[in-house]
């Protein structure tokens, strides 16, 4: 039974019991409803309508009027609901199939974030209840118990006075639609003069057209959300057979394929992450002949200098592992990949004495890791960091660093001069992002998924592509943020 | 756009890798506190605006990364400095040692009137604690600067710490040379030194006139 489901699930919103409520209060015309639905279909189902959702309204209602208990109040709450569930469960039998609350297992998936928000407009319609209360006495068609227990969420649109009510919610029975608008019709409050014909047709027009509306948009929100199903489905599809052809023709004649426009109109879509370490380990190749060997020696010597002289990389690289994606959480102290990346980082500075760890090396080393085995990674880690660009910024040349950043800002001013002319009246030079970009390759300030995107092309195309992500990132930014508009 | 401060100061924060800089800075700016942050690659910054005597005061703040490598990138940043935070951990001997060649660097890089102050964050951690108040208490008063011991976790002294270096900046600046200061001071543009960047620079410039001669015409 859904509802079932929805209360064990259930977070802050579900307060204490909702027998109380349930059975005390019957419902008054004017009564606010808390319901959710879909069309016109509601005036129908009313009396249908139920259960979980009803009763998360009516246990709220009754942890109101208990004001020693506050909704986040937890585990005492929580041990409440759970046993009002049992008995509920039991009374709400009847309707639970319903169509209109068809959402509830969905709703399930809702986070308590969501809850706390509706508990809250659920206060504010509750507390509009009251006042309403003394002005209203017809009662409605439907039962007592049910009626009263139907919930609302966030009312979008209310006109008091008039004949309807929108309300919105989210909602219902397909997977993924999250927001319906419901609608009612309602005939004028009894203590208020009768509408004319001429004008109850009016509004029953407007109503029709409202709810067309409705229909229509829950229609085409309806196909969007198919849309980026096949959408998605073809992009896995097109994936797959792009895994196959790199894996089946690509791969197997590298040497001769690699510079193919096939091959690299495909490069550019994205690698698929089945072969991307490959891939990548084949586009950087291995000039520097690093045996597994002189690997091997390089991890053992790590080992043993836990000290490492130059200016204790060990200590460094000790520090800087565990604040190396903190929120992936798999190489911090513990992790599965702490101690590989560890070794990587540490036999890297055996190996290149003369550079020595460098922070933001470990953003580096933990991507290519990410993609394929201890060895290759220090393969592929080594030879692009031998790489002019790389060995510039991480040997501190700072002449070379200057020159890049001098041809960025040219690049810049010459594509967007519009920005590059901002960015140069508030002082905003290149360097400032620059130097985080290039270090970490954009690891730190992309997302994974993004970074290796454009690792994929980096290896294809070289640095350019770099200084090319580093324009787009620029624009990007900006539109998003004035972020850089506080240092004006 | 109308500005929205009265004074604009440049504050930059240094000191050995892994003492807490960035962790000070979001507890000051964002009054949050995160144990895994990530390591600051070059340099970063913050804004925050406050209240200081009736003075809408800006601090543009910069965050720099500790490793000994990166401090000839940092260095260019410390010219636009008015005020400066030596920062190490209460819990690391040798940040604290170091805190000497963090002193030299600013006398080396930075403007001579750059205000400075010493901070021992991680004063949460006592029972780690390896340098004692009265030690951090004793270098500052040989190196003439303010002290205060900060708890970026427990938000200890942090605000005061910022309200102390912005009160001194804001004194010695209305008591000295009026009001001028506020806008200007360059950030640390391409290393002052290098003469590939000169010529850099000269080049951006003969482009530009290039480019406003070929529109003239």
């Amino acid at each position: 039974m859904d509802g079932r489901n929805l209360d064990r699930t259930a977070s802050l919103a579900d307060g204490v019991s909702s027998d109380r409520s349930d059975e005390t209060r019957p419902f008054k015309r004017g009564h606010m409803r808390r319901s959710s639905y879909e069309s016109a279909q509601i005036q129908l189902d009313f009396s249908r309508r139920s259960d979980a959702r009803a009763r998360r309204a009516a246990s709220l209602h009754a942890s109101l009027n208990k004001p020693g208990l506050s909704e986040s109040s937890s585990a005492q709450q929580m041990s409440l609901s759970d046993r009002m569930d049992a008995s509920s469960c039991e009374g709400s039998s009847t309707g639970t199939t319903d169509s209109g609350i068809g959402g509830d297992s969905n709703s399930s998936k809702r986070s308590s974030l969501d809850r706390r928000f509706e508990a809250s407009s659920l206060q504010e319609w509750e507390s509009c209840e009251h006042q309403q209360q003394p002005s209203c006495s017809k009662k409605p068609p439907a039962t007592p118990k049910k009626s009263l227990s139907l919930r609302f969420a966030k009312g979008i649109f209310s006109r008091k006075d008039g004949r309807w009510r929108v309300f919105g919610d989210r909602k219902t029975d397909s997977p993924g639609l999250v927001h319906t608008t419901g609608l009612i019709l309602e005939e004028r409050p009894s203590n208020l003069p009768q509408k004319s014909e001429e004008e109850a047709a009016k509004h029953r027009l407007l109503y029709e057209q409202l709810l067309e509306q409705a229909k229509k948009k829950e229609v085409k929100v309806e196909k969007e959300r198919r849309k980026a199903l096949e959408d998605k489905k073809k992009a896995e599809e097109a994936a797959g057979v792009a895994a196959k052809i790199w894996i089946e023709e690509i791969l197997p004649h590298w040497g001769t394929l690699s510079d193919s426009k096939k091959c690299r109109d495909l490069w550019w879509k994205g690698i698929p992450g089945k072969v991307r370490g490959k891939v990548w380990s084949l586009a950087i190749g291995n000039s520097l002949n690093i045996s597994e060997e002189l690997h091997n020696i390089c991890c053992q010597r790590a080992n043993k200098e836990a000290r490492y002289n130059r200016e204790a990389s060990m200590a460094q690289i000790h520090l800087d592992v565990s604040r190396t994606f903190p929120a992936l959480g798999i190489f911090q102290n513990g992790g599965p990949y702490h101690d590989l990346l560890h070794k990587l980082l540490g036999a890297y500075a055996c190996y290149r004495p003369d550079v020595g760890y460098v922070q933001s090396m470990s953003f580096i080393a933990s991507i290519l890791l990410l993609q394929m085995e201890p060895f290759p990674a220090f393969v592929a880690f080594a030879n692009l960091l031998n790489q002019p660009l790389q060995q510039s910024f991480f040997r501190l040349k700072q002449p070379a660093m200057t020159e890049y950043f001098i041809a960025f800002d040219l690049f810049f001013q010459q594509e967007l001069p519009a920005l590059h002319a901002r960015f140069d009246e508030i002082d905003l030079r290149p360097d400032i992002y620059l130097i985080e970009w290039i270090y970490t390759m954009f690891a730190k300030s992309l997302s994974l998924d993004v970074t290796c995107r454009v690792w994929d092309v980096f290896f294809r195309d070289g640095e350019e592509f770099i200084f090319k992500t580093a324009l787009g990132k620029n624009s990007r930014d900006t539109i998003k943020s004035n972020r850089y508009s506080a240092l004006g | 756009m109308a500005r929205t401060y009265d004074y604009l100061f440049k504050l930059l924060l240094i000191g050995d890798s892994g003492v807490g800089k960035t962790c000070v800075l979001f507890r000051f700016s964002d009054d949050s506190f995160n144990n895994s942050f990530i390591s600051t690659i070059g340099i970063d910054f913050k804004i925050r605006t406050i209240d200081l005597d009736g003075k809408k005061i800006k601090l543009q703040i910069w965050d720099t990364a500790g490793q000994e490598r990166f401090r000839t990138i940092t260095t260019a940043y410390y010219r636009g400095a008015m005020g400066i935070m030596l920062v190490y951990d209460i819990t690391n001997e040798k940040s604290f040692e170091n805190i000497k060649n963090w002193i030299r660097n600013i006398e080396e890089h930075a403007s001579q009137d750059v205000e400075r102050m010493i901070i021992g964050n991680k004063c949460d951690m006592e029972d780690r604690r390896v340098v004692s108040r009265d030690r951090g208490q004793q270098l500052s008063i040989e190196y003439g600067t303010k002290f205060m011991e900060t708890s970026a976790k427990l938000n200890h002294n942090i605000e005061e710490a910022f309200y102390t270096l912005a009160r001194d900046i804001k004194g010695k600046m209305e008591r000295g040379q009026g009001q001028t200061v506020g806008v200007g001071g360059t950030t640390g543009r391409y290393q002052q030194d290098s003469t590939i960047a000169a010529q850099g620079n000269n080049l951006c410039k003969n482009r530009h006139t290039f480019h406003c001669d070929f529109i003239a015409f």
